[in-house]
């Protein structure tokens, strides 16, 4: 029997960085559901 | 080290991932919209004199608990520290004003996911449907019952 072909997780980039005193947050606004 | 936010219209996901020691401050605003938190790895403490539930690492912290430490006025904040190997806790608020109910599942081989159940990949890797999700990742709900497999923490969310 063939083994199921597995797709990896999206690589995504998040769309923006915001600096705060607790260090950066990367924000997806809109990240790929699976 | 970075906070990685993924806003799904259903569920807001954080990704915090805590240096060693490393002390911060949450603002009552933003604890108002938390559903719950998972911490996964590392240890974290209070880092003032209030009174600190026991912290377990795999373990599903619904909103309800987390105010057991409050005072009966609630803090304005509240800040914590982690331990001297870091932490890592994947917190879920709730978008547009929507509560959500969440069930936390420990996978470990297999386990069903029940129609109408979206999933939160908050530690590990978990394969639904020929999809691999990893940490912060999103499965939407479907019409039908399904099958997950991997290890880790994945929280349902309806």
């Amino acid at each position: 029997m063939d083994e199921e072909e597995v797709k990896p997780p999206p690589q995504q980039e998040p769309d923006k960085v915001i600096e705060t005193p607790d260090g950066p947050v990367e924000v997806f606004r809109f990240p790929k559901e699976l | 080290m970075p906070i990685k936010s993924f806003m799904y219209p259903a569920v807001r996901v954080d990704v915090v991932t805590l240096d060693p020691d490393q002390v911060v401050t949450h603002s009552r605003a933003v604890l108002d919209d938390v559903i719950g938190t998972i911490y996964v790895q590392g240890t974290i403490l209070p880092a003032d004199d209030r009174t600190w539930p026991a912290i377990v690492n795999h373990v599903w912290r619904p909103r309800l608990s987390w105010d057991t430490w409050k005072t009966a006025e609630g803090p304005a904040e509240t800040t914590i520290k982690a331990g001297p190997e870091g932490c890592q806790s994947v917190c879920l608020s709730r978008t547009r004003g929507q509560g959500r109910n969440v069930q936390h599942i420990a996978l470990d081989g297999s386990a069903p996911i029940p129609a109408g159940w979206g999933v939160v990949v908050a530690y590990g890797t978990a394969i639904i449907g020929g999809q691999q999700g990893e940490q912060g990742n999103y499965f939407a709900p479907r019409d039908e019952d399904r099958e997950v497999t991997g290890s880790g923490d994945l929280l349902l969310v309806r």
